[in-house]
């Protein structure tokens, strides 16, 4: 091993770091007290310690690589012998020792797995494993999660605030999976993916508000507007590749939030829609004390009205609607069109001299897409009550696309992992205060450097050998 | 029944064909070669519709099909093999053939996997595998595979000896042989690989520069002086 090439590595991220670290957090300003403006505060301590953590954390990733288990270990050890009780002198920061103790034993575990894993060190393909993993868990955890997510409500543990989380995520599963079909299987990289959802929320509030029209008949419609942006954005736009389809779309993204905020005598501008309809169960609403000659759900089922019955309703809404749109993926998958989308993503030139029209091969892609993101948007108007502009910024496609690109592009599993770790997890770490982004961050550099194409990058074939024979539809 | 008059092609300002006359006939196995950059892969895709010819007409039997957009030419019954194989490395090799049979009656599908696992045993061997991670000569039977999937009445090869040792590349040319033989298929073959080309073919172009430069039948060719020293010379 090349002990000079290592640290120079780690020499050069340190000289990174410290360059950031300077005027980032070697210089405070800070109000004077009692008086009127501000002063500079040095902490070039701080800057110190981030510049030897950077420096021992890209030590210890080069180590990973290094085909033994004993130098990983002897510098996860260090770390911890050494610099537990180092970084405890600086008790303001917990959660920073707290962070070099979980690394070092990630590590730890890392380089100890490797021990029992020689045969496959050098060369192995990690492709395959990790395929072979993320079949396993395709197929075995699928249902479990599903079994999961539908006693959820019911679990004792399970609190009012507990079950609102469930829905922000599933909301989030449901847009993941939507975006999938557009990101993950026809490969077109859209950053306004929020725009559609936009459109099924706002399509949903006015007609909802205008027309009187219950949930279950906006519902289609809210879908049907935004496949149909979908079609309208998608056509003049789908010549375009990669980077500059990424461009546009964001571009669209934009522009529709800044129509709604603008356009106020249609949309409210951005005081948004308020007092949106809520939803009923088979017309039944949820509500204390209904009008006259309406029956209200606690009524008929002869129960105390509690406000957490609609709340579990909503769960299931939208619990429906995502396993309705991951059934969807999976069966399209199995068809011409779908295949035809993977195929796209891979070598167009080749799909055209297979006689596929791409153009309308990438449109219906886009449609579809668009159209789940418009029935996830209609239920978060029918969830919220009131819509406005602000739900729906960059930031929303952003998360969408990070949550399908994670989980592994195309992968219907990984998106829900990808869900829960972007958007529960979190959530629990709200006690972490400001380091809650800093843990995020982490997360999220780990993820890319174990799992450079996703958390389960694995593509399930769409036919089995079984299936082989007259499987040609 | 394939007909290509006068056609010129050109990317931006550069003219890469000019005026190329090539017949193909029914039940013919018809060579094109020449050396790199002659416009042999032009060519093709122009059959094809991308690029478009700036002159001339294209007829596929008896239609001009120099309008039409690819995706309606290959329905048409014309299928390509294009050059560097271009197989969906991340499918498998049965969805590789699946995507070759869009344009097919899905009724004939297992027949029609049966014909090409005849024709290339090992893809039959190796259904479930990532064609990604087939051998270079093994991607090539599935890219002539996939192509025959669309039950083409005219089969588009673009060098399928690229970058194949000697061994693959006779495998596979008796394989072109015996579908011209056998089912009566039509192919329009490129090569550079102008001596095993010439030998199979029954008639043969050479391209150079983007013009016609010698036609004849595969002896005559294999024959000819300039045509030896000029690509047969060298070790083939
Ligand atoms: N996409 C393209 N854009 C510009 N020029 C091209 C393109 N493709 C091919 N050419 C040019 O056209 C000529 C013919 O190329 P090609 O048909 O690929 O030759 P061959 O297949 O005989 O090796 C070459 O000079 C090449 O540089
Ligand atoms: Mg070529």
């Amino acid at each position: 091993m090349d002990v000079r090439a290592l640290l120079k590595d780690a020499g050069l991220a340190a000289f990174v770091a410290f360059m950031l670290a300077l005027p980032m957090i070697g210089f405070q300003t800070v109000d004077f007290s009692g008086g009127v403006g501000i002063t500079v505060v040095t902490r070039f301590g701080d800057v110190a310690i981030s510049v030897v953590l950077v420096f021992v954390g890209r030590l210890a990733l080069s180590l990973l690589q290094y085909p033994s288990w004993r130098p990983p270990l002897l510098m996860a050890s260090v770390v911890v012998v050494v610099g537990l009780p180092l970084l405890k002198t600086q008790a303001h920061y917990p959660v920073i020792t707290w962070l070099a103790v979980i690394a070092s034993a990630v590590i730890a575990v890392r380089s100890a797995w490797l021990h029992f894993d020689v045969s496959g060190v050098v060369g192995r393909d990690e492709n395959n494993r990790m395929g072979d993993a993320a079949a396993f868990i395709g197929r075995w955890f699928g249902p479990v999660f599903v079994l999961f997510a539908v006693i959820f409500p019911f679990l004792p543990t399970t609190s009012r605030y507990l079950l609102d989380l469930g829905i922000l995520v599933l909301t989030y599963v449901m847009l993941g999976w939507g975006l999938n079909v557009v990101v993950g299987l026809a490969g077109l990289l859209d950053l306004g993916y929020v725009a559609f959802y936009a459109v099924g929320a706002y399509s949903y509030a006015i007609i909802a508000r205008d027309f009187g029209l219950t949930f279950w008949a906006c519902l289609p419609l809210a879908g049907l507007f935004a496949a149909f942006f979908g079609v309208i954005l998608g056509f003049p736009v789908l010549r375009l590749r990669g980077d500059y389809l990424a461009i546009v779309t964001l571009g669209f993204g934009e522009i529709i939030r800044i129509v709604l905020l603008n356009w106020a005598s249609f949309s409210g501008g951005p005081n948004g829609i308020s007092s949106i309809p809520r939803p009923s169960f088979l017309g039944m609403p949820f509500h204390p004390n209904p009008p006259e000659g309406v029956t209200s759900f606690h009524q008929f089922f002869n129960i105390d009205f509690s406000a957490e019955h609609r709340i579990v309703f909503l769960y299931y809404l939208i619990l429906i609607l995502a396993l309705v749109t991951n059934s969807f993926t999976l069966r399209i998958r199995k068809l011409p069109i779908g295949r035809a989308w993977e195929a796209l993503r891979e070598d167009e030139i080749a799909c055209r001299a297979l006689g596929i029209n791409p153009t309308n091969t990438k449109l219906t892609a886009f449609a579809i897409g668009a159209m789940f993101a418009g029935f996830a948007g209609a239920f978060f108007a029918t969830r919220q009550g009131f819509i406005s502009p602000e739900s729906f910024s960059f930031i929303e496609s952003a998360v969408i696309l990070a949550i399908v690109v994670l989980g592994g592009m195309g992968s219907q599993i990984g998106v829900v992992l990808a869900a829960v770790l972007l958007i529960g997890v979190p959530e629990f770490f709200r006690e972490l205060a400001q380091f809650r982004m800093l843990a995020f961050g982490a997360a999220m550099v780990g993820i890319m450097i174990w799992r450079p194409r996703g958390l389960l990058a694995h593509r399930d074939p769409s036919i089995r050998l079984s299936d082989a024979a007259g499987a040609g539809r | 029944m394939l007909a290509i008059r006068g056609v010129s092609t050109s990317y931006g300002n550069i003219q890469a064909l000019h005026g190329v006359d090539v017949e193909v006939r029914k039940g013919e196995i018809v060579t094109l070669i020449g050396a790199n950059g002659a416009g042999k892969t032009t060519l093709l895709m122009t059959v094809c519709g991308k690029p478009r010819a700036t002159a001339g007409r294209i007829l596929f039997e008896d239609r001009d099909i120099s309008m039409s957009p690819t995706f309606e030419i290959v329905r048409m019954g014309i299928a390509q093999a294009p050059e560097g194989r271009r197989i969906f490395s991340r499918m498998t090799v049965l969805e590789n053939l699946q995507m070759g049979a869009t344009v097919a009656d899905p009724a004939h599908f297992g027949e029609d996997c049966e014909r090409v696992f005849k024709l290339f045993p090992i893809l039959g061997e190796r259904k479930a595998q990532r064609a990604g991670t087939l051998s270079g000569g093994e991607q090539q039977m599935l890219s002539i595979g996939r192509a025959l999937m669309s039950r083409p009445r005219l089969l588009l090869l673009d060098e399928p000896s690229l970058g194949l040792a000697p061994m693959i590349v006779k495998q596979i040319f008796s394989v072109i042989r015996d579908i011209n033989e056998r089912e009566g298929m039509t192919v329009f073959l490129v090569e550079q690989n102008a001596f095993h080309a010439l030998k199979l073919a029954h008639r043969g172009y050479v391209l150079a520069n983007g013009r016609v430069v010698l036609q004849g039948t595969g002896a005559e060719l294999l024959a000819n002086r300039e045509v030896r020293a000029a690509y047969l010379e060298g070790g083939h």
